[in-house]
């Protein structure tokens, strides 16, 4: 609307402009003279280049926090769609296996290198044979020893002890962790001893194991003699056989837990979008419906509290039985218990201000009830509006966190800010809980942002502040 | 003067406690599986029967090391043809209420008039089956009192006298069974062979063990319910009318409700607010790498027998876009069935649940490990048997799986199957872990076969009728499926793949018949061996070595345990030879300080001598 | 006026009863296994036995009108899984207490602090007051509840020194509970007050009131506020409602046994009976919640009316 009359104004404006300015300069000269009448003068007063949205958006602008955090939300959808792309990721749900023992490498902590230890010049280590030529696996446990297996000890250490396993001579560890059985004096050696648990006989007092698995060093920093090997200089011992690290570390199963977060945080971001985007069309339909026409006020309220008293949980768990568990059952299911709250509101608002005077003089004048809602109503309601939806999307990634918690959201192999946070949530007191930390963090950034956004769009929309 | 009197005063007071402190035994713990019903007659739910286990006495109990012990029946004999039971029963026991005021002495009528409230089809007892299963009669009995189906004439009514439970006098019990029952005495320690005071029971009549009171029952038990508030706590204190009361070492059970109990029990556990917690694995690996909590944990006992295999559909009815036509040709051959038996890495699957102790949990036949056992010698390394046990973990072995897929893919090319073969491997959302471990196969099946023989399709079933949906209808192609024992016998192992059967439906397919047919064979003749148990045993071990080594199901283990932080000595708990033996706390020690690892190991060791030195006996 | 409650009040009842259809309904679509806990050791005799003892094997119009005629005599009945053969009454006569209580106490300090922070954000715009209530507010949003309870429970029971589980007769182990159950109350109260009452500070009467040279807290306080308030109001009934319902997080969190989490308990173990007890009543109160909350809205504002047009003069 604005538009054309802009283009209506445009020649008009132009003719004006000239006006101006040749006033100006009669003005300049002859600053008493006598002004005189013209037609473009009278036009003036009844074009204005005021546009509501780009008002809007200039408040917006000015919000230099809200600005900020759009900017940061964009970033972190752009960053879910590209991260996938970038080099040295792993893919969301590829369980890492250990290259030699197969094992699945569980609950790794977050670090920004694979280094597990650093080690100087001239480190003996033993080799575990693989394929990769480029590097090696290696370690100094010459060899494992069986629970409650007997070893004489031939040194006693405070950390470590010298003994001697079926003629083998090497270094085991003296801690909570073997429970060796000792007597009386230690020091006093040699004597027979053993552990309740599976343990490792080292070449060296010092562990080079990742938790008694190979480490890993590129073999061009090695010198190979046979299945022992001697470092020709300083250099780190990697858990794996690359130095992409696990920036999140990884969880249960062995995932990257940074490929789940950000994969996790674009199905929340879908879902959340897409129930918040249906939602809202319903609810505002149906609310305005219901809170302006009289005559469907009741039969309104009467849906409404059906629908609304139905516990979500039944429906939940009827779709589930239906329709197997998958995104779009959770958004058809979130859409279907969800727009009543929307619808209400909507409703609320429109009684506040449906018999109001301008309401009333527009509805004497004769303007059917399409254009009211539309021009009178829906306008007056866009502050309020904005700052429900924005609020919407965190909602409704709140809910599927409860739904996942009751045991009927997205199935595992599924990564989403809910499953993720729900698998978390035992591991407060562990020193896994980076498992739930980073996900927390990443719905913490995603909320405080629709926040911001929301209340600023919604101070930004009210005509009032476009002065 | 005064701080002098104070102090006295104080110094009185607490010594006036410390008796009292000294005496009473409490054990605290959260539980979060309320039970439904205080009624023990009509229940089969492993929350319920716990409680009943330690409120009501059985005829038959077991100690420590497995052997059966008398409870209410002091001696007992059989018949030589095995048909009859008779057990004398002990003059001393009583009925108490939960106030332990004495109302009745525990006689054999007490038997008799659980059994016909149990045999009423009317009352919906989930034992009956059980009950009928066994005593003669009792079968005919139960139909006669069942409502009729629709549009079916009803079963003819009868006489009480037709059912082989007779009461000879007040103390004297005959059972008389449909046939020879070696296992018997073990059946007899479970829910549906419990006593009922009769008159309490007429009395009560619907509301007899409603959940609502601790005065819905009466006890005989070695606790009483003492209190009783549902979905908040339940206290259980010692019987001192019970005959074994001197045996009975804790005073107090108490157990507090709560939802989250896996979530916090830790943590309350390191506060001193319970004494004992079942641990997670994310906790347990944090414990036990901090050289003060490591003390505080233990791996826990397997005390559950349920059995955990894989099983293959041999009747598959799923949507044609997984190709049930493709997987029904490709399942019969036994290369391809052997490829995965050997390809399958059941460790690395375990490590999931418990990443210490994965291979702890597994065994290799459908019986679990522990389960049974003549003179300390385990079933499962009986007879045919032993080899495959003593395999362990070796089950995996990458080259040999390698070898049987390239054979199956030559056999299945000639008869017509595409290549990679669709295998449906659905899991219940509703169980945790289940979808992890589902993950973990996948990945690791796909990694050893390569891209071109089997496309492993993970799917969620529904977490409600996951049975009926999923396992019952034959929706699946493979399956993690489990069985629990009914009583103490090998055979209750064979029921999951009997004919009629909705685990694997083997007796659907005829390709599979000739094999089949050999494996029923071999199961009636294990069946019909009730004298000699060694001999019988030795038949069921052939019975299962046969489905091992045709790889008809692939065995898993046990559902894990994982670690426990508990003040209770697991060694001095009843052992579990029968299911309501494992969940009494009569006996158990309570230590002062939780029993760590190497403790637990240690005292395993000097468990299994102790437990070898009697049976030398 | 009246005419309008009676009417509500009549549809109301209407609802009721076809809510109670819907889900009677849908019920008895769930999977059968889900009556029995040992689905697989029963044979059919005994599956067909204690389907006719719930009651499930009759045609479903049969079924409903037994329902109905029960009801209409004031019976709830019993509860047929959750604890088997107690009267539904009782059961929620045990546990409704609680939860009002904690509801009603979580409720007041809601408001207590949610309003007075509400209306000092709107009035110290950028300032200090609207800052810290801002950065409350966004750090209750973002962070789930059901993290946040966790880490309350452990550092707060620490801190206070008192058990982490409830008790009735401690009065020291209300407090975490309760508080944790009104913050996000807070929040909201104080989020949409702030939002309300900015919107009605740029309207008009205010720039005319302070030209007139009304104090700044007499604007704030007698006109601004109350406008604002009016959107609020209608909320006030339903959320008293449903806090009292029970929040299912802090009951399972603190053993707290209310009715938090019980619908969701009697739904997963298809106890028919509870379930359709416990929709009724959360109905009544939902529909009675909106019913209060409208007229509220009335009463408050009187340029608000639901009357017909011809009503009105």
């Amino acid at each position: 609307m604005g538009l054309l009359r802009k283009m209506r104004a445009a020649p008009l404006e132009a003719r004006m402009q000239e006006e101006l300015r040749s006033r100006r300069q009669a003005a300049e000269k002859d600053p008493f003279g006598f002004a005189a009448f013209s037609a473009a003068d009278a036009e003036m007063t009844g074009v204005s280049d005021y546009s509501y949205w780009g008002s809007t958006l200039r408040a917006f602008m000015k919000n230099r926090v809200a600005v900020a955090l759009l900017s940061v939300l964009a970033a972190l959808l752009l960053f879910t769609v590209i991260q996938p792309l970038l080099p040295n990721q792993y893919p969301a749900n590829q369980i890492i296996n250990h290259p030699t023992t197969g094992v699945q490498m569980s609950n790794v902590a977050p670090s920004f290198t694979t280094a597990k230890v650093s080690v100087p010049a001239g480190t003996e280590l033993i080799i575990t044979p693989w394929e990769d030529a480029r590097w090696t696996a290696v370690s100094n446990v010459l060899t494992g020893i069986k629970a409650r297996a007997e070893f004489t000890v031939l040194q006693y250490g405070a950390d470590y002890c010298r003994v001697d396993l079926d003629g083998q001579t090497g270094y085991v560890k003296n801690d909570f962790s073997t429970k060796l059985k000792l007597p009386e004096e230690p020091e006093k050696t040699p004597y027979a001893s053993r552990s309740n648990f599976a343990i490792k006989l080292y070449s060296a007092p010092g562990d080079y194991t990742n938790n008694g698995d190979p480490l890993f060093v590129p073999t061009e920093y090695l010198n190979i003699d046979g299945e022992r090997a001697v470092t020709n200089r300083a250099c780190d011992l990697r858990i794996l056989p690359s130095s992409a690290p696990f920036l999140f570390g990884t969880n249960n199963l062995g995932q990257d837990l940074w490929a789940l977060v950000w994969r996790g945080t674009r199905t929340s971001l879908f879902i959340g979008f897409t129930v918040a985007v249906i939602e809202a069309l319903i609810g505002i339909l149906v609310g305005v419906l219901w809170g302006y026409v009289r005559r469907l006020d009741r039969l309104l309220t009467a849906v409404y509290n059906v629908v609304d008293n139905i516990p979500t949980t039944i429906v939940l768990i009827l779709i589930a039985y239906v329709m197997r568990p998958g995104i779009s059952t959770l958004i058809f299911a979130m859409c279907l218990t969800g727009w009543v709250g929307m619808a209400r509101f909507i409703r609320n608002q429109i009684i506040i201000i449906r018999d109001r005077e301008y309401n009333m003089a527009s509805r004497s004048l004769g303007t059917s009830t399409v254009r009211i809602i539309l021009r009178n109503l829906l306008p007056y309601l866009v502050s309020v509006i904005m700052l429900r939806m924005a609020l919407a999307v965190p909602g409704a990634i709140g809910s599927e966190v409860f739904i996942t918690y009751i045991g009927l959201g997205l199935p595992v192999s599924i990564p989403s800010l809910g499953n993720l946070i729900n698998a978390g949530r035992k591991l407060i007191s562990t020193s896994q809980s980076y498992q739930l930390v980073f996900p927390t963090i990443v719905l913490s950034i995603i909320t405080i942002s629709f926040y911001m956004i929301g209340n600023a769009f919604a101070d930004a929309a009210d005509p009032k502040n476009h002065l | 003067m005064k701080k002098l009197l104070s102090t006295l005063l104080v110094l009185m007071m607490v010594a006036s406690f410390a008796p009292a402190m000294a005496e009473e035994n409490v054990y605290t713990t959260l539980y979060s599986g309320e039970i439904t019903t205080l009624n023990y007659l009509t229940t089969t739910t492993t929350n319920e029967f716990a409680l009943s286990a330690n409120l009501i006495d059985t005829l038959v109990e077991y100690d420590r090391y497995g052997r059966v012990q008398p409870s209410l029946a002091k001696s007992w004999n059989v018949s030589e043809d095995g048909l009859t039971w008779w057990f004398d029963l002990r003059t001393d026991a009583y009925w108490v209420d939960a106030n332990q005021n004495v109302v009745a002495p525990v006689t054999a009528n007490d038997f008799i008039a659980a059994a016909q409230y149990i045999l009423n089809a009317e009352n919906a007892s989930s034992s009956a089956q059980t009950l009928y299963s066994v005593i003669a009669g009792a079968e005919a009995y139960y139909k006669g009192t069942a409502a009729p189906a629709e549009g079916q004439e009803p079963a003819p009514k009868m006489d009480w006298d037709t059912v082989g439970i007779h009461a000879l006098d007040d103390y004297t019990l005959r059972y008389d069974l449909i046939q020879p029952t070696p296992y018997f005495l073990s059946m007899v320690d479970y829910m549906c062979f419990m006593p009922v005071y009769g008159p309490f029971l007429e009395e009560k009549g619907a509301d007899f063990g409603l959940a609502t009171g601790n005065d819905t029952i009466l006890y005989c038990g070695p606790y009483v319910l003492s209190e009783f508030a549902p979905q908040e706590r339940r206290v259980l204190t010692k019987n001192e009318t019970n005959w074994d009361a001197k045996n009975v070492l804790i005073d107090k059970l108490e157990f507090v409700y709560n939802k989250e109990a896996s979530t916090i029990s830790a943590e309350l556990f390191l506060r001193g607010e319970v004494d004992s917690a079942s641990i997670d694995q994310a906790i347990a690996t944090e414990w036990l790498a901090d050289p003060e909590k490591a003390d505080f944990i233990r791996p826990q006992r397997p005390t559950s027998f349920y059995s955990y295999f894989f099983a293959f559909n041999f009747d598959p009815q799923f949507d044609a876009a997984y190709e049930p036509d493709n997987w029904k040709k490709a399942v019969v051959n036994e290369n391809f069935r052997k490829s995965f038996y050997y390809g399958l890495d059941r460790v690395k699957a375990k490590m999931v649940s418990d990443a210490e102790n994965a291979e702890s949990w597994l065994f290799n036949a459908i019986t679990p490990a522990g389960f049974v056992n003549i003179d300390g010698v385990d079933f499962v390394d009986m007879g045919a048997l032993k080899e495959i046990s003593a395999l362990g973990t070796g089950t995996y072995q990458a080259e040999k799986a390698l070898e049987y897929r390239d054979q199956a893919i030559a056999e299945l090319t000639e008869a017509g199957v595409t290549f990679p073969i669709k295998v449906l491997f659905p899991y219940n959302p509703g169980t945790t872990g289940w979808d992890e471990e589902c993950q973990v196969i996948e990945q690791q099946l796909e990694e050893l076969f390569g891209p071109d023989y089997i496309d492993i399709i993970v799917e969620a079933g529904p977490s409600s009728g996951f049975l009926s949906e999923v396992r019952r209808s034959g929706k699946y192609a493979l399956l993690k499926c489990n069985w629990g024992p009914d009583y103490s016998d090998p055979q209750t192992f064979t029921d999951p793949f009997a004919v009629g059967n909705s685990y694997q439906f083997a007796y659907k397919n005829a390709d599979m018949d000739e094999l089949m047919q050999q494996y029923y064979a071999l199961v009636q003749k294990a069946i019909g061996i009730t004298d000699d148990l060694e001999a019988r045993y030795l038949a069921f071990a052939d019975v299962e070595a046969f489905l091992v080594n045709h790889a008809i199901v692939i065995p898993y283990g046990f559902s894990t345990g994982g670690y426990t932080a508990s003040r209770i000595d697991p060694f001095t708990s009843q052992y579990p030879a029968s299911l309501l033996a494992v969940e009494r706390f009569k006996g158990s020690v309570l230590l002062d300080a939780p029993m760590s690892t190497d403790q637990y190991f240690d005292a395993y060791d000097q468990w299994l001598t102790e437990r070898a030195a009697l049976s030398a006996e | 006026m009246v005419k309008y409650v009676l009417k509500r009040l009549l549809s109301a009842v209407v609802t009721l009863i076809v809510i109670l259809t819907v889900v009677f309904v849908l019920v008895r679509q769930m999977p059968i296994e889900g009556y029995f806990d040992n689905f697989d050791k029963l044979d059919q005799n005994m599956i067909s036995a204690r389907l006719h003892q719930l009651g499930l094997t009759d045609p479903l119009h049969v079924q409903l009108f037994r329902f109905y005629g029960q009801l209409l005599r004031g019976d709830l009945g019993a509860s047929a899984r959750y604890r088997v053969g107690a009267p539904i009454s009782e059961i929620i006569a045990q546990k409704a207490p609680l939860s009002i209580q904690m509801g009603v106490m979580a409720m007041a300090l809601a408001m207590a602090l949610g309003i007075p922070l509400g209306a000092a954000m709107a009035r110290s715009k950028s300032k200090f007051w609207d800052k810290f209530g801002t950065v409350f507010i966004v750090f209750v949003n973002a962070v789930p509840a059901a993290v946040y309870y966790i880490y309350l429970q452990s550092y707060g029971s620490s801190l206070l020194g008192t058990s982490m589980l409830f008790s009735r007769d401690d009065w020291r182990t209300w407090i975490l509970p309760v508080f944790s159950m009104s913050l996000g109350n807070i929040a909201y109260y104080a989020m949409w007050l702030r939002r309300y009452m900015v919107d009605e500070l740029n309207k008009d009467y205010v720039k005319l009131a302070k030209a007139k040279g009304l104090s700044e807290r007499a604007i704030t306080m007698r006109h601004v506020f109350r406008n604002a308030f009016v959107p609020m109001i209608q909320y006030i009934p339903t959320s008293l409602m449903f806090t009292v319902c029970g929040s299912i997080y802090i009951e399972s969190l603190y053993s707290v046994p209310g009715m938090g989490g019980l619908l969701v308990d009697v739904i997963s173990r298809q106890d028919n009976p509870m379930v359709q007890a416990i929709v009724m009543i959360y109905s009544c109160v939902g529909i009675i919640g909106l019913l209060l909350g409208d007229l509220l809205m009335v009463v408050i504002d009187p340029r608000i009316t639901f009357a017909k047009k011809e009503d009105v003069r």
